[in-house]
């Protein structure tokens, strides 16, 4: 061992590390020189740092010098902070100690350490913040370490804490750095794309980037009881993009309904956790993140396994993760506001070419009709009276059936006397025409409601009895118009088949129906069960 | 795919239904309900006479190999029994 520096030198192996603290060398070569000043200036054999990580659970960094490395590889795990290492930290100031084995916190060496008798350890400190610990061993000689010794390493360590410090303030700082870049990258893309698609996957690929996670989703609801994958990154995202799972018993579906994040740090151990999806994804632990934009929920963030020894996620990580679901809620709520409003023009288009239809045929077709059946009467006693008759019967049928077509493009009665007289003839004719029993009743008196409500609840009655006749079998069907809380209510019920509600799809229209009155914000109740009728309830709340 | 329909067999009473086009056959479904094999139509068009209409309504004649008639009218609004006549002239084809 070379003769402990004195003096000058002292200093100047001093100035150097502090020379190093402020290079641009990483963190592990300015430690590294740290270390190996103290073991030089101390005259120490063995030196060692240990850098706890940021979470406080084991160490991010151990640096040693004396141990070569086939002697680290056969102590294997670096120390975990008990006995006099951990009373070095928890205590917060240096100790020195003529022999270790003395000591009544310590608990002894592992296999394969070499033996260390004189011991001196400060803690890496700076403004009351423990990063860690600087000690040595084996001050040459077998000599106690000095009081000097001590000055001299809390004064590295001191340096040591700086780099440490400066190093995690430059690391957030990148961080936060790439986090807002992409932040905005995905709000320009909010005010310039409008297909979905293209703006969740960029969301889930910049987040899984931030995070550096294994896998990143968006799940969406389908339906009242699923939610599906529209968006993922990752290894299995390929595998996972459309696939649904059920909400009741996942965690995705319990953060829905709570509205509330959660980091989960064992997926297995996580009773609330869907087994087999987690199985499918293959994921250890978990970030879930409702989407919440104007008060509604609409979707959760799902993140998987950091990419690193420890798959955990922090609770920078969740924050991280709950502004990116901000921007993905936006991204869902206007592109769903914008599939609406083409629906709301869809549907109003529609109605009105429907209309226009309606009143050419009544008003022209039907006219023109009428005055040819006017033109045949004063050749009814004529000649050729039979022929006459012929077309006068062919008239009236065509007239007939060009008024029933105007009417089942669109009834006038709804525009001039509005919905209730509208029903009334519907399940009138419905009845007559089909030989089923249906019943109209309405407590709503003469009132009448905005164009587009009246629309939409005609259409859904109208739908509803075709919905009996070709499914249900049943004999008697009975409509209510009714006011309901704050807002109209028609009821259809039928003493039909039933079915599962649960299990048709959009077999029998429900989802349009349903469509057509979300544009309201309205709802499609479906009661209904096998053997035992149906009954739909359809209910728009008051403009 | 199906349509709401009223059908009549023979001129007998008329029933509330619907009508399915499977792959190798035709149902009239309601109380009783019937089923028709595409090989065993004979012919089928659309018959407009008033006398043979439906709940006042055009219908569609489909006539067996046994001497079987079936009249059927939609309920689905404009069009919708053009639309099935096609589509079932297209399936006997077929």
């Amino acid at each position: 061992m070379d003769a402990v520096p004195t003096g000058e030198s002292r200093l100047r192996a001093l100035f150097e590390a502090g020379v190093a603290v402020s290079s641009e060398l990483s963190l592990d070569a300015v430690l590294q020189r740290l270390v190996e000043a103290a073991a030089e200036l101390t005259g120490a054999r063995y030196a060692a740092l240990g850098v706890i990580d940021p979470s406080g659970a084991g160490l991010e960094r151990f640096l040693t010098h004396g141990i070569d490395a086939e002697t680290r590889e056969a102590i294997g795990a670096p120390p975990r902070g008990r006995g006099v290492l951990g009373a070095l930290i928890q205590e917060a100031r240096p100790l020195r100690l003529h022999d270790l084995s003395d000591d009544a916190r310590s608990v002894g060496f592992p296999p394969n350490h070499p033996a260390m008798r004189t011991f001196l350890g400060v803690p890496v400190m700076l403004r009351g913040v423990a990063y860690g610990n600087l000690y040595l061993t084996e001050k040459e000689l077998g000599e106690d370490f000095t009081e000097a010794d001590e000055e001299l390493v809390s004064l590295l360590a001191s340096q040591a804490a700086v780099a440490i410090e400066n190093a995690r303030l430059y690391e957030a700082a990148t961080r936060w750095s790439r986090q807002l870049q992409s932040l905005n990258e995905i709000g320009n893309a909010l005010v310039t794309e409008t297909d979905l698609e293209p703006l969740l996957d960029l969301v889930v690929g910049h987040l899984r980037e931030l995070l550096d996670a294994r896998f990143v989703s968006v799940a969406l609801p389908s339906g009242d009881d699923e939610l599906r994958f529209a968006a993922a990154s990752g290894d299995l995202a390929g595998d996972v993009v459309g696939r649904t799972m059920p909400r009741a018993g996942s965690k995705s579906g319990g953060v829905l309904e709570r509205r509330r994040s959660e980091r989960v740090d064992s997926v297995i151990d996580d009773p609330e956790v869907n087994q087999e999806v987690a199985r499918s994804l293959a994921a250890r632990t978990g970030l879930f993140v409702p989407l919440v934009a104007r008060d509604r929920v609409i979707g959760v963030l799902e993140v998987h396994d950091k990419a690193a020894p420890d798959a955990r996620f922090t609770d920078d990580d969740l924050r991280t993760a709950e502004a990116f679901a901000a921007r993905a809620a936006i991204a869902v709520d206007l592109s769903q506001r914008v599939a609406r409003d083409v629906l709301r023009r869809v549907v109003a288009a529609q109605e009105l070419e429907r209309q226009r239809l309606a009143r050419e045929l009544h008003d022209e077709t039907g006219q023109a009709l009428t005055s040819i059946l006017l033109g045949l009467k004063p050749l009814e006693d004529g000649p050729a009276s039979a022929a006459v008759a012929e077309l006068h019967q062919l008239v009236v049928t065509a007239l007939q059936d060009v008024r029933r077509l105007a009417v089942e493009l669109r009834p006038k009665v709804l525009d001039d006397f509005g919905l209730v007289p509208a029903l009334e003839r519907l399940t009138a004719s419905f009845g007559e025409h089909t030989g089923l029993s249906v019943s109209f009743q309405s407590t709503i008196g003469e009132e009448r409601l905005p164009g587009e409500v009246e629309t939409a609840l005609f259409r859904v009655v109208q739908e509803s009895l075709t919905n009996v006749v070709k499914h249900s079998h049943a004999r008697t069907v009975s409509v209510v118009l009714t006011r309901k809380g704050n807002g109209v209510a028609v009821v259809v019920e039928d003493d039909g088949d039933g079915f599962d509600p649960t299990g048709t799809g959009d077999g029998i229209g429900l989802l349009g129906m349903r469509e057509r009155l979300a544009l309201l914000d309205g709802t499609l109740d479906v009661e209904s069960s096998a053997g035992s009728g149906t009954t739909l309830v359809a209910e728009v709340p008051r403009p | 795919m199906s349509y709401a329909i009223v059908w009549s067999e023979n001129g007998e009473a008329v029933r509330a239904g619907r009508l399915e086009l499977a792959g190798g056959s035709l149902r009239l479904c309601g109380s009783p309900g019937r089923e028709l094999a595409y090989a065993d139509v004979a012919a089928a068009r659309i018959d407009r006479h008033p006398a043979l209409r439906l709940a006042g309504r055009p219908t569609l004649l489909i006539e067996s190999r046994a001497g079987d008639s079936f009249r059927v009218a939609s309920l689905e609004g404009a069009g919708t029994l053009n639309e099935l006549a096609e589509r079932l002239q297209s399936a006997l084809v077929t």
